[in-house]
């Protein structure tokens, strides 16, 4: 049993950066609630140097502790079912990661593999390049960021709504031409879909795409959603007309928010 | 359900948060702990309380065996008594079957005149013997005693003769009377 996931707790960053698309958002901790301090466009945290990032440290960053919230793009996730979760941690990874070798064609051992069970017979898998993590880390040390905290903003949603007595039937997560949909049941997440978009206004046909599949694939009908958008002057409503139109209701849960912080 | 992800290889340990946590299991641990050791002590009690209880029944559990085996013994002796008693009384009843007044009536009867009977012993439980003295006034009334007592098995133990009165002491056997007879099938 891995106890450093129930007793050992980690220090939360008084300073947050959300790597965006094309774009990073600076956000600090103000009376208990981070607050959006300064945003930089034109920006992909990955093609960033540390020259660079050290000159963005100068200008919008606190000499403090700081956590880095990437978006889903260098992400993939997978969420597997099993008949029963081993309790022994050794064997539940081993079990997972002979479920991810079925349907992942890469060596795993390229990636940092994290895991997590969501439901008493599923495991939410979370995939990213090793040398993604290991650069990142890299221009951070290098430009003199404190970063204690690597975190994903689709994965800090689905944590926030497993906390929630209930859930949307699913989430939209849009970050310019990313688009991630989580579908709930039963307050844990059990289909996820990633793609891109090339034009905005196709986001609403790819996410009834999305339902009809997920219709026909397990018997279920969501009606709800909740959404995270993050892009500037997109035209919410005439998104939401759309799904409206097809019978879909805006939960009011509040995961509008362009963020969720780790918490 | 909770999804922590953090993949940074510089995260920071919490120590407050954690010490606090750490605190707040140590608290419950020693909590259960105590409970723990407090349950164990009252079921210890219980069963000290059991054991006892047990011991002392078990005392009185043996003092009533050997009671029961006195009062066996007692009910032996008694019964043994009462046994004695129901037997004695048994024999009574039988002797009661031993017809005296019939037996003195057929001595009455077998004598002739001139003889008297001095003495007459019969014991009960000898079976029909009589032990008879009789006295008569001559040697022929004495003879004709000895010729009635003839069918009856007659011994002569003893004879004499003063101032011409004789004296003879005689066995006879006077059998049961069909009477009695009758009493000893029924008793059968």
């Amino acid at each position: 049993m891995d106890i450093t996931k129930y007793f050992i707790h980690f220090r939360k960053p008084s300073q947050y950066i959300y790597a965006g698309e094309n774009y990073l958002e600076v956000f600090r901790l103000e009376k208990n609630n981070y607050r959006m301090t300064g945003r930089i466009d034109n920006v992909s945290l990955l093609n960033l140097n540390s020259y660079e990032l050290g000159e963005i440290k100068k200008s919008q960053l606190l000499d403090v502790e700081t956590g880095l919230i990437l978006n889903s793009s260098q992400f993939i996730f997978n969420i597997f079912e099993f008949d029963k979760i081993p309790f022994r941690e050794k064997l539940k990874q081993d079990l997972v990661e002979w479920r991810l070798q079925k349907v992942f064609p890469e060596d795993v051992q390229l990636y940092e593999h994290s895991f997590f069970p969501v439901a008493k017979n599923k495991i939410l898998s979370v995939l990213v390049r090793q040398n993604t993590k290991e650069k990142i880390e890299e221009s951070f040390q290098e430009a003199g960021i404190d970063l204690i905290h690597i975190g994903n903003s689709t994965v800090e949603i689905i944590d926030h709504l497993l906390r929630k007595k209930s859930s949307p039937d699913f989430f939209v997560e849009v970050d310019n031409h990313l688009a991630i949909v989580v579908f709930f049941n039963e307050s844990s997440p059990y289909y996820i879909r990633k793609f891109r978009i090339d034009r905005l206004e196709d986001i609403s046909a790819e996410i009834l795409k999305t339902l009809n599949y997920v219709k026909s694939s397990y018997s279920t009908v969501p009606s709800t959603y909740g959404m995270a958008i993050n892009i500037e002057n997109f035209e919410m409503n005439s998104l939401k007309e759309q799904l409206s139109e097809s019978g879909l209701v805006e939960s009011n849960l509040k995961i509008s928010k362009k963020i969720i912080f780790p918490g | 359900m909770r999804v922590s992800y953090n993949i940074s290889n510089r995260k920071k340990i919490d120590i407050f948060t954690t010490l606090r946590y750490a605190l707040v299991l140590l608290l419950l641990a020693a909590l259960f702990a105590y409970l723990g050791f407090r349950t164990i002590s009252v079921k210890d009690q219980q069963l000290r309380t059991d054991i006892e209880k047990l011991s002392y029944y078990n005392n009185q559990l043996e003092e009533m065996n050997e009671k029961t085996h006195r009062y066996r013994d007692e009910i032996r002796v008694v019964q043994k008594k009462w046994r004695n008693k129901v037997r004695y009384s048994n024999l009574l009843i039988s002797g009661k079957r031993f017809n005296i007044i019939g037996k003195l009536d057929m001595v009455e009867k077998i004598l002739p005149v001139g003889v008297y009977v001095k003495e007459i012993t019969m014991k009960i439980g000898s079976g029909a013997k009589v032990l008879l003295t009789v006295v008569a006034n001559s040697y022929a009334n004495l003879f004709q005693v000895y010729k009635k007592f003839s069918p009856y098995d007659p011994s002569i133990a003893s004879e004499i003769e003063n101032d011409g009165i004789h004296q003879a002491r005689i066995s006879i056997i006077l059998k049961n009377t069909s009477k009695e007879k009758e009493n000893e099938n029924e008793t059968k």
